[in-house]
């Protein structure tokens, strides 16, 4: 019995851990041009750097909370910058009055929604909760 | 000099530490602003970039700043930049989130006017501390050579200057000092001065042994009775004690002895120079009495001379002359010799003397083949002169006899007083025996003054024999003038007579021996 729920818990932790490592994927809407976007054009613009996608479209960038798992893992992957940090950034960039930091979203499914409903989105999610609705142009890990 | 090199090198060191300082100091700077420009250059941001170049140059050792992007962004802060700028300060800006990726620059361009006069006051400051420490060290180094060396050096040299050569005193040990070098010092002195003080006691000793010998040697040379003198080859006298003068002042013409030539003082300067010579030739002294030239011929004086050859320090050879006055011991051996042979009263030769002088008469006129006479004289009127007047009349009848007979005979010739009232004269080279004896009757017949205004004639009788008629011997000639003389009484008195040989005669030693029991 007890072997059994060792087994189990062995079981969960794995399943668990297989899902923390399942990446973070960049999703756009499925009409978007874009096909593939490089880790240097994900940073600049998710940074502010650069606010377009190469069609020369203004792309609307999407974040997750600042207390989710996904940004967390996300700007880490990226940038290996904390969550603070990168608020921090945001802050600092408000002074000038030119900061534009992406757009806050709920969740991932909000994410998914306003992706499916905006031909310009952009954002992350979990690969995960993937699924055929989006468009993969890219992956952070 | 020292001091010099240490200041050049601490200020060069000084001043390059600041500038490296400086240069530090704007790293720093960069550093501080490094992400916020980081950002700016990545997003192209002009108002960080604006914000970042201000607060640059906003220090002091910045005069400007520049904050471009690879984008084209160019902010500037502060003074004036060009390109050609010296000095300027260049860090590259890392993407704040692509590591390696560069996305601008920061130039700065120091203050450089500040900085180098900064590090030029910060180097002088170090080198007046520098030498404010080396001033103070040389200052306790001075003070403490003083204290330890020039001080008591000084103070020893002031002693040892008060301290005259050869004297007892010594030098002190100044107090802490026993064992350094100081000490060593002082003891090296002590040592030095004990040495000086025995060499100059020593040389001081010797020296008055030196004085006493040469007073006493000079005592020696000029209070010698001896005259002493250094005459050299050709005769001049180099040296001469007081002795020498007073000997040689009778001979001597000129105050000055070294005028005259030694040879020439003497009656014989021949005599001398061959002597000086025998004692230059020789090595043996020579000695010889040698007389003196003298101005009146009577008082001769005579010299005895020891004369040996020197050698004196140069080398020269010189002749030593001593020389003894024996004038007086010459006079009073004639004078002994006069009163051995003299009778005291008459002053003619006694008996025994005039014994010795016949015979040399005698030799001398068998050698010559020459003639003698004996005359014997007998007083005829004596022993009653004697009795009547007394001895002294006797002594003065016997006194003007005698100065009578000498009178009227040669110099050469003998008179003797052969018995109380009796002479005997001897004459030499006679060919008148009979003048004599007529002139000496004709003297003795004179009357004699007998004192107390008595005179009286005293008369005498003279027996003459010849020689070599009438012998060979003294005996026989005094024994016929004997003879002779008793015939001259027989037959009267008062005559003279020469001896005839009559019969009777012959057995002579009788008469003779009556004579000899006379003496």
């Amino acid at each position: 019995m007890q072997t059994l729920l060792k087994i189990a818990a062995l079981s969960i932790l794995l399943l668990t851990t297989v899902n923390t490592w399942a990446g973070i994927v960049v999703i756009v809407n499925k009409e978007n041009a874009v096909t593939e976007l490089s880790k240097r054009e994900i940073i600049d613009l998710y940074m502010g750097r650069n606010l377009y996608f190469p069609d020369g479209k203004l792309a609307l960038r999407l974040d997750h909370p600042p207390t989710s798992e996904e940004r967390e893992q996300f700007y880490q992957s990226l940038v290996k910058k904390t969550v603070a940090q990168v608020n921090a950034y945001w802050a600092k960039l408000l002074f000038t009055g030119r900061a534009t930091p992406p757009m806050l979203m709920g969740n991932s499914n909000q994410v998914l929604d306003t992706i499916r409903n905006n031909r310009n989105a952009i954002g992350y999610i979990d690969e995960a909760d993937l699924d055929q609705s989006v468009k993969v142009v890219g992956r952070v890990d | 000099m020292l001091t010099a090199c240490f200041s050049f090198y601490f200020y060069d060191r000084t001043y390059r530490e600041q500038l490296h300082s400086a240069n530090q100091q704007l790293q720093q700077l960069f550093n501080t602003v490094e992400s916020s420009a980081a950002v700016a250059a990545y997003l192209d941001n002009d108002e960080i970039a604006l914000e970042v170049a201000r607060g640059l140059s906003s220090n002091d050792i910045v005069s400007g700043a520049i904050v471009t992007s690879v984008t084209g962004m160019e902010v500037r802060g502060g003074s004036a930049i060009e390109s050609t700028t010296p000095d300027l300060k260049t860090y590259t800006l890392d993407s704040p989130f692509m590591s390696g990726e560069i996305v601008g620059n920061i130039t700065m361009l120091p203050n450089q006017a500040l900085i180098k006069t900064a590090a030029r006051d910060a180097a002088w400051r170090h080198v007046l501390i520098v030498s404010m420490q080396s001033l103070a060290l040389v200052i306790l180094a001075i003070i403490l050579v003083h204290r330890n060396l020039s001080a008591p050096i000084k103070k020893l040299a002031g002693q040892l200057h008060l301290i005259p050569p050869g004297s007892m005193e010594r030098l002190e040990c100044p107090k802490g000092h026993a064992q350094d070098e100081i000490g060593l010092l002082v003891k090296d002195a002590n040592t030095l001065l004990t040495a000086t003080q025995n060499t100059l006691d020593g040389e001081r000793r010797l020296r008055e042994y030196a004085e006493s010998l040469e007073r006493q040697f000079r005592l020696i040379f000029e209070k010698a009775s001896c005259g002493i003198a250094l005459v050299n080859a050709e005769g001049r006298i180099l040296m001469y004690n007081p002795s020498l003068v007073e000997m040689l002042s009778d001979a001597s013409t000129s105050p000055d002895m070294r005028s005259t030539p030694f040879h020439s003082f003497f009656e014989n300067p021949d005599q001398v120079r061959a002597l000086l010579q025998t004692a230059y030739q020789t090595n043996s002294p020579v000695t010889s009495d040698l007389q003196l030239h003298t101005k009146s011929a009577d008082q001769s004086r005579w010299l005895n001379s020891l004369i040996s050859k020197v050698t004196d320090d140069e080398g020269d050879m010189i002749v030593e002359c001593i020389l003894y006055d024996i004038s007086e011991r010459t006079a009073r051996e004639k004078r002994t010799q006069f009163e051995a042979e003299r009778d005291p009263l008459t002053g003619l030769y006694n008996r025994r003397a005039g014994y010795r002088k016949i015979e040399s008469a005698l030799q001398h006129a068998k050698q010559t083949s020459s003639h003698c006479a004996f005359l014997l004289v007998d007083l005829d009127k004596f022993k009653p002169i004697n009795d009547q007047y007394g001895h002294d009349a006797g002594d003065l009848v016997l006194q003007t006899i005698s100065r009578r007979i000498n009178k009227h005979l040669r110099k050469e010739d003998i008179v003797i007083r052969w018995g109380g009232d009796e002479f005997l004269i001897i004459v030499e080279h006679v060919n008148q025996p009979k003048a004599i004896a007529e002139k000496l009757l004709a003297a003795l017949q004179k009357p004699i003054d007998l004192g107390n205004g008595n005179r009286d004639v005293v008369g005498a009788s003279i027996g003459i024999s010849l020689f070599p008629e009438h012998g060979q011997k003294i005996e026989d000639l005094v024994q016929r003038a004997d003879i002779a003389m008793y015939r001259v009484k027989e037959a009267g008195r008062n005559h003279f007579s020469i001896y005839e040989k009559r019969r009777g005669d012959e057995p002579i030693e009788n008469t003779a021996k009556h004579h000899n029991s006379l003496t």
